[in-house]
């Protein structure tokens, strides 16, 4: 082959190396956002109730237990001294009461009594909150990810043999401040051929 | 499947990343020291300038007209290096950006390397002896 040949067919893998290059980080960069979408994902919206209902249910108990019904039958307490607990609290030097107990314990008091209406509209308010995307329960979720993750790995490896090319070429190229030491420490052996 | 089980580490390529992040930094530091180095001619030639326009206002009649065409030959030049002044910034810049990048990747690396108890080349026993020390802090 004569040296011009050469020249013009090097400078044609080169090129086609850098399309290729262009792909790949396109790709790279697909596969990192599509991790990202799935990490926030909403969960599905019987899992998302399940959680409130746990979580309702505790405060619910903890309301109860706040005011202490048994008191009731202390044959000594007077009517006056029944009340929603709260705290004090001391600001710059000032003692003030704070609400925030009481406030608890009324929400666990309406959760415990209203539970079928108040449970119903917060399922109304999360089903609107999904808005057509995609749901995904903690194992689907963890599944997906590793996926993408192991895609997003041999991707990487691929990027580092094209840059360990155009780098055998003499072309100066930069890596991604965020590429992966794993493909970027893999052996020659160890990037796809 | 590609794993990171799969893998086999090459820790001599720290030496290339190192390579890289110096060859950015000497780009950086040309790149700064040529801007210093216009903006000092620059200085110079206005300096220049303004004693030929002095000149040409004040000076003896016979040369006024000599200083002015010389005081408008250097004022071009100021232009002139006041526009490279600013492509040498660009240019800065971009090296700055680079070895930002190449030094973040590179101590990036490193870290792994240490972390996943690779064989460090000799010449950088002492960075990543640093590093090793961080995180067992």
């Amino acid at each position: 082959m004569s040296l011009l040949k050469k020249l013009t067919a090097s400078r044609s893998a080169v090129t086609d190396a850098m399309d290729q290059l262009d792909v790949i980080r396109a790709k790279n960069a697909d596969i990192q956002s599509e991790i990202r979408r799935l990490e926030v994902a909403p969960l599905p919206v019987g899992e998302a109730l399940e959680l409130f209902d746990n979580w309702a249910e505790k405060q619910a108990e903890e309301a109860f237990q706040s005011l202490r019904p048994e008191l009731l039958l202390d044959p000594g307490l007077r009517a006056g001294e029944l009340s929603l607990p709260d705290f004090t609290y001391v600001l710059d030097g000032k003692s003030g009461r704070a609400h925030h107990r009481a406030d608890e314990v009324l929400w666990g008091l309406i959760i415990a009594t209203a539970l079928p209406s108040v449970r119903s509209i917060v399922e109304e308010k999360v089903e609107a909150a999904v808005l057509g995307r995609e749901c995904l329960s903690r194992q689907e979720r963890a599944e997906k990810i590793e996926r993408a993750q192991v895609e997003l790995l041999e991707i990487e490896l691929v990027e580092e043999g094209i840059v360990r090319a155009l780098e055998a070429s003499g072309l100066d190229v930069q890596r991604r401040a965020d590429a992966d030491p794993q493909a970027v420490l893999a052996s020659d052996a160890s990037l796809p051929a | 499947m590609t794993t990171t089980e799969t893998i086999e580490f090459d820790a001599d390529r720290l030496l290339v990343l190192d390579q890289k992040r110096r060859t950015a930094r000497a780009l950086q530091r040309d790149a700064s020291d040529h801007y210093q180095d216009l903006r000092e001619r620059r200085e110079d030639a206005k300096q220049r300038a303004g004693n030929l326009r002095w000149k040409s206002e004040h000076g003896d009649a016979s040369g006024r007209h000599a200083a002015l065409e010389q005081a408008e030959e250097i004022e071009k030049e100021i232009e002139k290096l006041t526009r490279q002044m600013a492509e040498m910034q660009t240019e800065q810049n971009t090296h700055s950006t680079t070895a930002g990048k190449a030094n973040s990747l590179f101590r990036k690396c490193l870290s792994f390397a240490v972390e996943n108890g690779l064989q460090i080349p000799d010449q950088l026993a002492e960075e990543a002896r640093k590093i090793a020390q961080r995180v067992a802090e």
